[in-house]
């Protein structure tokens, strides 16, 4: 900064309160309000190593609070902005600088620098305590003024020019990325085609222009060609594009219900206590509505879009973290892609997309993240505790997704901590355990019980249910369906409808035999072995559960063996080619031929079913719905009826209760128990015997019954013969029936037995009730119905049939709620878990005295 | 020295022995797994059926006398139609007498109503279920006529039945009945077909839960000229068997015998008549060759010459046809009759008789009845009734009266009809349940039905 000595004195020199930091920009502003030229040179390049700033060098900032610079620097930057600003600015200058204080102050705690972050604060803070300085400082500003404040509006860089500058350096990354594994020929001459950024320049040298040589750019299939990675991701999403031309729109079927309207619909899921799901449920939704909530704000919070797109990408999705796993396991990028094409155009992800497994999917995209970063040892002691938790972090997002993984991981980390504590016995016995755990060197301990703990935690409250539900552990996310054949899971091929055909057989199992004699990687294949023994067992047991049933689907276990079977295998086949090129002829060749040969036709067969047949999915796009409008119409109305829908497969009659509208995601894995009274109830009426059917459907709140299409006509002339039916219509659709004298969701009966309705909501309901009697409530009972008459809570009794009521003997305004405090209390646990897990996991922030030059430039 | 082939040389390469132990421990639990899950095949098949009896419905007085319901037990459920409340109750008796209908919890034993007017006149009519599509062929709507249906509704929803009447003029145009919720409705054939002697009714429900009973009774002045529920009537068919008419009443004089027959079709229809008897079988010139025009109900009375108490008339015609007979006699000086119906095949049936004695006669080809039977002393009997090659027509009659019994057959093409015989009265029943063992897939929780 250069100034004239006159100008200097005119302006009264530095503010005497700006001893140190932002002094020069205080005095630019008021030269310039004075009426005084400034002028800037962009173009300059000036080395300032911010010394005093980046705490590079100590300061002597005794007299200042506290002695903090950073805290004297964000004061004087607050000061001179609010001395200088004219009056009518102020305001909002003030609410800028204190939100922007607010959220560095949160970026900071994030980054693990509470001192940063108290900077923040203190600094608004002093500034507000001590006004006077700031009116005084004002006052004398105002003495020399001829021009505006807002003149110095043109040294200021546009509002747009920081978010540009964020994505340059996005994309450069991104590029830079991409580009890791290229000859130094190739990078140099990539390099020359970018334009540079600021942030490539860094120290300019006199033959920077002359560096800049336009070079003529090649075709896109050659770079294609020279850049395996790419040519992965698109084929493999050409396949997927093809693969899915029936599953574009909104896409269910399968085990995947059909996407609600909005990402807050799933929320609302998530964090409600009772969900108005057949005749009612108070279960735990599973944490993987929140997290699919979430990233459909990708998509503007639609549901549907993002579960398309996913979908449309996961092939491509698969292959990349399979490639970017491989390359982490030290394969080169040829043989990494090679193992990404071979997992993303698996059978395991090819069933899954097809069936709707949304919870194998992610799976798919997560296990070879996590196996690629666990230890191949069990020597936890060596990792920082910054990577346990990142790792339980992520072992935390699959469990979400999977329970049978929840339980495998916890359990083995559970053994290991037990197996840690009993070998080093001996000390405990001599110490005592309190004196032990207060001073032994406990760093192996310690991370096990972490391991096995935080999933647990994280996935609250759901994951204490399945402790007292184990048979759920064995639930995907969806709807259940049966898996394939025993043979199939051998051939590491799930099966399932829509799936891959058996005779299709996957590379992995010829693998898994190669590992095994190669003898390199005993704990892959010893694990591999474990799993597919266990998958092979559970595909035979036949669960009930999620609003269905069907064997178990074990998808995801075949994607773990997958990933541990591939990347050793990679591993050896990257090894023996050389050792084969050199050798002699012999067994070695011909089954390493074969396997290659095996292997390739096995994805050629895989690729070329996946856009022919397999294009026929279970899950497709734009279905009608199910439930008739006529039903959905009345699930807004005060009543809020239910309605049983019955159909008929081949060889099976199914029925469910709906409140009007189609199954959504998340509905099936909340699901509970139907009461044995409507169970017994619906066989009832559909094996003729039923006299009553109609009276005690009614009085579970169910007011029609719809049969599906195709219509089978002997059940239709069983309900037209039972009494208590009322055909309402018949249409292409199904028939409909209206049950006779069938309640609403919330009703009162009096002393004559006069039954009234009470308006309800989805949920509660809040009306007035104009005479004494019992509320009774068409839901399954659960101790957290709450009635509240005239401000008094009513006792709760169940009724013989199973449901809730109050027998209330005032009239007044009444509010029927369900009480979630519980809920809430333990989603919030979950919730700060989560942050303090995530906070613990994040790198921390380096101070400034900690960074290098080069990032300080 | 001979050289070991090359790829013996590469397999000991592989040194299996130095084979990690984990691996082998987890190849070998693999293995044994595996074997295990293949030897037993865990069945999975989760189709699962349910087999029950529906409940049955008894009549309520129709006769003016008295009407006893005879169930299987004491503990039977039941309720009468109407009843302030839809619950059943026990019936704490087994001869349940009500005015009122009476609905009856399913059972593998088939209740009977039994029910004798102020003169003694029997009628028995079998408790049945609700039926979509019956036919009575009896009854009339003549001046010395009281014959009346009752429409019973055990449902709790309105039901609708359509009747239409046959006459030996014409159909009347159909009758659409309402039936309020669990209630019941008489109506009078004489206000359904006013002065026709020969009626035939075909109900149709069209929505409810409805059993339906026609009793015939006639009267002439005071005098009582006899009384009897006219039974279902098999449906419509090429071929109709009535198995068990009664041929001599107990005043030891013939009764006699009218065969009412209705083509309900559009077409005429030519009928030849077999009558089958323990004498032999012949047929009677009557009935011979029999043309019988569309809609229109012909009475033909017929005096066979047998020396057999009980008879079968096998009716063969180019038309489906439905058809009964009506014996009339004298019996202890008092007038009686009874309509002997059509009926089924037979199929395994348990009827509870509650002490009654009854006589069965069972008609058929290559005839073989298994009868199991507890009599009024609480033993259990069992008898084959076999037929010969001379007779296709056997009559059981046990010594003593019946709690119950059971009959079964392996053969088609074998019918059952059971008389009653008191003192004062002659009574028929067709040898069906009441109603039949309904299986069904029981239905599954499954919330797919509503995914798209």
């Amino acid at each position: 900064m250069l100034a004239r000595r006159k100008v200097f004195e005119d302006l009264g020199g530095l503010d005497p309160n700006l001893a140190l930091f932002r002094d020069d920009v205080d005095l630019g502003w008021r030269a310039r309000v004075a009426g005084f030229s400034v002028l800037t040179a962009p173009l300059a390049m000036v080395y300032h190593v911010e010394a005093a700033a980046s705490e590079l060098r100590s300061v002597d900032v005794e007299e200042a609070f506290l002695h903090r610079p950073r805290l004297l620097d964000r004061k004087n930057a607050a000061y001179v902005l609010l001395a200088n600003a004219s009056w009518w600015l102020l305001p909002w200058i003030t609410l800028q600088i204190v939100g922007s204080a607010a959220i560095r102050a949160i970026g900071y705690l994030i980054a693990k620098l509470p001192g940063y972050a108290a900077d923040e604060i203190a600094a608004v803070g002093l500034l507000i305590i001590k006004p006077q300085d700031l009116l005084a400082a004002r006052k004398i500003r105002k003495s020399k003024r001829l021009l505006s404040p807002r003149t110095i509006r043109e040294y200021i860089p546009p509002p747009g020019s920081q978010i540009r500058l964020a994505i340059e350096q996005a994309s450069y990354a991104l590029r830079k990325f991409f580009k890791t594994s290229q000859t130094a020929d190739e990078v140099a001459d990539e390099a020359a085609d970018q334009p540079m950024s600021y942030a490539d320049i860094g120290i300019i040298d006199e033959n920077f222009d002359e560096d800049i040589v336009l070079k003529s750019r090649k075709s896109n299939w050659h770079t294609l060609r020279n850049r395996p990675l790419l040519f992965g991701l698109a084929a493999t999403l050409l396949i997927s594009l093809i693969a899915s031309r029936n599953r574009f729109g909104s896409i269910s079927g399968g085990a995947l219900p059909a996407s609600p309207g909005g990402a807050m619909d799933l929320i609302s899921k998530y964090i409600e206590s009772w969900h108005i799901i057949g005749m009612g449920s108070a279960e735990y939704s599973p944490p993987w509505i929140a997290i699919l909530a979430i990233a459909s704000f990708l998509t503007f919070g639609k549901v549907w879009l993002f579960i398309t797109i996913l979908f449309l990408l996961m092939p491509s999705l698969a292959f990349f973290v399979m490639y970017r796993s491989a390359r982490r396991f030290g394969l080169s990028i040829q043989v990494a892609v090679i193992g990404g094409l071979f997992y993303g155009l698996s059978p395991v992800i090819w069933n899954s997309i097809n069936q709707g497994r949304l919870g194998t999917l992610a799976i798919a995209i997560l296990a070879p993240i996590l196996l690629s970063l666990l230890p191949r040892t069990i020597n936890f002691e060596s990792l920082s505790w910054r990577r346990i938790y990142s790792l339980s972090l992520l072992a935390s997002l699959l469990a979400a997704f999977s329970s049978l993984f929840l339980a495998i991981w916890t359990v083995t980390f559970i053994v290991l901590f037990f197996t840690a504590l009993i070998n080093r016995r001996d000390e405990i016995r001599s110490a005592g355990l309190v004196r032990f755990v207060m001073t032994a060197e406990l760093s192996r301990i310690r991370r096990f019980f972490a391991f096995a703990l935080i999933p647990a935690l994280l996935t609250l409250p759901w994951s204490g249910k399945l402790i007292l539900n184990p048979t759920r552990i064995l639930f995907e996310p969806g709807l259940a369906l049966s898996g394939g054949s025993l043979l199939e899971i051998l051939t590491l091929n799930p099966g399932g409808v829509t799936g891959v055909p058996a005779w299709i057989v996957a590379p992995f199992i010829i693998f898994l035999v190669a590992l095994f004699f190669s003898k390199k990687f005993p704990i892959e294949v010893t694990a591999s072995i474990a799993l597919l023994t266990l998958a092979a067992l559970l595909s035979r047991i036949y669960v009930s559960g999620h609003g269905s049933g069907g064997r178990v689907w074990t998808g995801s276990i075949i994607i773990f063996i997958q990933v541990l079977i591939l990347l050793p295998t990679l591993h050896i086949a990257s090894e023996l080619i050389p050792k084969l090129r050199n050798s002699k002829l012999g067994l070695g060749h011909f089954a390493s031929a074969f396997a290659t040969f095996f292997a390739i036709l096995s994805l050629l067969a895989t690729s070329t079913w996946a856009v022919t047949g397999g294009a026929n999915s279970a899950v497709a796009g734009g279905r009608s719905e199910v439930v008739p409008a006529f039903i959905a119409s009345l699930s807004d109305t005060p009543i809020r009826p239910k309605t049983l829908v019955i159909g008929k497969t081949v060889d099976q009659l199914n029925y469910f209760i709906t409140r009007g509208s189609d199954l959504q995601i998340g509905d099936p894995d909340v699901v509970d128990q139907i009461p044995k009274a409507v169970d017994s109830a619906v066989i009832d009426l559909l094996s003729g015997a039923g006299i009553t059917s109609s009276r005690d459907l009614g009085a579970q709140g169910i007011q029609y019954v719809f049969l599906k299409k195709p219509v089978d006509e002997n059940i239709a002339r069983t309900i037209d013969g039972i009494g208590g039916f009322t055909r309402s219509s018949s249409r292409n659709s199904g028939i409909i029936w209206q049950i006779v004298g069938s309640n609403s969701r919330v009703s009162v009966t009096d002393a004559t037995g006069a039954v009234t309705t009470l308006n309800s909501s989805n949920i509660g309901a809040a009306d007035e009730l104009l005479t004494p009697g019992t509320v009774t409530i068409a839901e399954k009972f659960d101790e957290g119905w709450k009635l509240i008459v005239n401000g008094t809570s009513v006792e709760l009794q169940k009724s013989p049939i199973g449901l809730p009521y109050f027998d209330v003997a005032e009239i007044g305004p009444i509010s029927l709620i369900h009480d979630g405090t519980e809920h809430r209390a333990l989603i919030s646990l979950q919730f700060i878990s989560l942050l303090v897990v995530l906070i613990l996991a994040l790198p921390a922030g380096r101070r400034r005295r900690e960074l290098s030059k080069e990032n300080l430039l | 020295m001979i050289k070991e082939p090359r790829w013996i040389t590469s397999l000991k390469a592989l040194n299996l022995k130095s084979l990690d132990h984990r691996v082998i421990a987890a190849l070998l639990v693999f293995l044994l797994i595996i074997s295990a899950i293949a030897l037993f095949n865990p069945n999975n098949s989760r189709v699962s059926t349910i087999k029950s009896y529906p409940a049955t419905v008894c009549p309520g007085n129709l006769s003016g006398g008295t009407s006893t319901s005879v169930l299987p037990s004491s503990n039977t459920l039941v309720r009468q139609i109407p009843a302030p409340k839809n619950s059943l109750s026990k019936a704490k008796t087994t001869f349940y007498l009500s005015s009122k209908p009476l609905l009856v919890d399913g059972s593998s034993e088939t209740s009977i109503n039994v029910s004798r007017n102020q003169v003694g006149s029997l009628a028995t009519v079998i408790c049945a279920i609700n039926e979509s599509d019956q036919w009575f062929v009896g009854g009339s709507g003549s001046v010395v006529s009281k014959s009346s249906i009752q429409i019973v509704n055990s449902g709790l929803s309105t039901a609708i039945v359509d009747l239409f009447v046959y006459t030996p003029n014409t159909v009347s145009p159909v009758n659409s009945i309402r039936v309020s919720k669990n209630s019941s409705k008489q109506i009078y054939l004489d206000s359904l077909a006013p002065g026709e002697g020969s009626v035939v009714v075909h109900a149709i429900t069209r929505s409810g839960r409805v059993t339906m009973f026609l009793h015939d009774q006639r009267q002439r002045g005071l005098q009582s000229l006899g009384s009897d529920f006219v039974s279902q009537s098999a449906n419509p068919a090429k071929r109709v068997v009535i198995p068990a008419i009664n041929n001599v009443a107990l005043s030891g004089r013939s009764t006699t015998q009218m065969l009412r027959i209705l083509a309900p079709g559009k077409v005429n229809t030519n009928v030849r008549a077999e009558l089958v008897a323990s004498d032999g079988t012949f047929a009677p010139i009557e009935l011979d060759d029999i043309n019988i025009k569309s809609g229109i109900v012909e009475d033909i009375v017929f005096k066979p010459v047998l020396g057999a108490k009980n008879f079968s008339l096998v009716l063969t015609a180019d038309q489906p046809i439905v058809a009964a007979v009506k014996s009339s006699g004298t019996f202890d000086s008092n007038n009686e009759f009874t309509w002997a119906t059509s009926s089924e095949q037979l199929q395994e049936t348990f009827m509870h008789f509650g002490g009654l004695r009854p006589e069965v006669v069972f008609q058929g080809k290559n005839l073989e009845v298994n009868v199991e039977w507890t009599s009024k002393n609480r033993k259990v009997y069992a008898r084959t009734i076999v037929g010969n090659n001379d007779n296709d027509i056997v009559t059981w009659s046990p010594k003593s009266g019946v709690v119950s019994a059971r009959f079964t057959t392996k053969n088609k093409e074998i019918y059952g009809g059971i008389i009653f015989k008191e003192n004062r009265g002659l009574s028929y029943l067709p040898l069906e349940s009441g109603a039949q063992l309904e299986s069904s897939a029981i239905p599954v929780l499954d919330a797919r039905i509503i995914s798209r």
